[in-house]
């Protein structure tokens, strides 16, 4: 749902993002940890992994990319390639600081 | 078979914990989600959805693959949306596993207090999301400097220097006003929830407890700030409803996820 002020630009725009989602369930929530313990990667690179899987329009048919309800989340297949390779990008970035981050520890 | 691992309870199958929850639930189904079936177990008040799962399938490579765990994201989500129906839930984070039935429930037992407490202050409410982009508005005086600056005395490395200062308390200026903004934005809207915060990375984010009989009165009163007249030039994102992922921070953090 979208509202418009008197000059028609959009002002109030419902919708939730696969990021709102990811920074939800992957880094809040009751932590109380098993007796068995999970290493899950960065987040930030993970949410880009993940939107590039998305992006990929062979892939989101693959995958029904459809599985988030229509109400809540906007689907973000479809993005052109500049929005890919800016991703791409991105992750190659977050993989050589999380390398480093190794090396140095 | 798999060799026995070092961890305790070792075997190939262990228990994923989606969430705690008070009252009823209607699943759809207890057949296979990301394991052998959803199975509830009953503490006193206090319902804990759980499933055995394959041990394999969140190893360290499973985790780091990024189509593999959005389908066990996916499913994750749809058990605590599921549990929504409830009258008040506790998400767990995503992959939150135990060796056995047993230990999960001496580790509930351990915090329950904190839990109860925690119950009870998310019950019939859930969580929003509000995001604002305050739009640059257009500078008074885009040539930038003070008077003299461009005169024929000055010369070019001073006026730059001249320029780029004005620019950068341009900006400041615009910063100040933006984190203005969002701080009367956010706070009239905290008057109509029962609990926020804001969310860390840039002071544009925040999220609110709502009571769900409250969810229209709180859209409203989006909509209403954004008509006002008062934000002209401020987007507002908002997102919801989600089960209240945020307000579970009380907790303390425990040492166990790498």
């Amino acid at each position: 749902m979208t509202q418009r002020n008197q000059r028609g630009m959009k002002t109030v725009c419902e919708s939730s993002t696969l990021g709102d989602l990811l920074e939800r369930i992957l880094d809040k929530g009751i932590v109380i940890s098993g007796d068995i313990k999970v290493k899950l990667v960065d987040i930030e690179l993970l949410t880009i992994q993940i939107r590039l899987v998305i992006c990929s329009v062979d892939k989101a048919r693959e995958i029904g990319i459809d599985w988030w309800s229509k109400d809540k989340v906007s689907g973000e297949a479809g993005k052109d390639m500049l929005e890919m390779e800016r991703l791409r990008l991105r992750i190659k970035k977050l993989e050589q600081s999380a390398l480093r981050k190794e090396v140095v520890a | 078979m798999t060799p026995a691992s070092t961890e305790s309870g070792a075997g190939p199958l262990c228990i994923y914990l989606y969430c705690l929850y008070r009252g009823e639930v209607a699943w759809s189904t207890t057949g296979a989600r990301l394991g052998g079936g959803l199975i509830v177990v009953q503490e006193g008040e206090v319902t804990a959805a759980v499933e055995p799962v394959m041990r394999a399938e969140f190893s360290d490579e499973k985790l780091a693959d990024p189509k593999g765990i959005l389908d066990k994201l996916k499913v994750h989500e749809e058990v605590i949306e599921e549990a929504m129906g409830a009258d008040s839930v506790l998400p767990f984070r995503f992959a939150t596993l135990f060796s056995s039935v047993s230990v999960l429930k001496s580790r509930l037992a351990e915090h329950r207090a904190q839990l109860e407490k925690t119950l009870d202050h998310l019950g019939h409410r859930e969580e929003w999301g509000v995001e604002l982009t305050v739009k640059p508005s257009a500078p008074a005086n885009p040539s930038g400097g003070p008077a003299g600056a461009s005169g024929p005395s000055a010369s070019p490395g001073a006026s730059f220097l001249r320029a780029k200062s004005a620019a950068w308390e341009r900006r400041q200026d615009r910063r100040e006003e933006a984190a203005a903004l969002t701080d009367r934005v956010f706070r009239a809207l905290a008057q109509e929830s029962a609990d926020s915060r804001t969310v860390s990375g840039g002071g544009n984010k925040a999220v609110f407890l709502v009571p769900r009989d409250r969810r229209q009165a709180f859209r409203s009163a989006v909509h209403r700030l954004a008509d006002s007249g008062t934000f002209d030039g401020v987007q507002f994102r908002v997102t919801g409803p989600w089960p209240a992922y945020h307000f579970c921070e009380q907790f303390p953090m425990e040492v166990g996820r790498g």
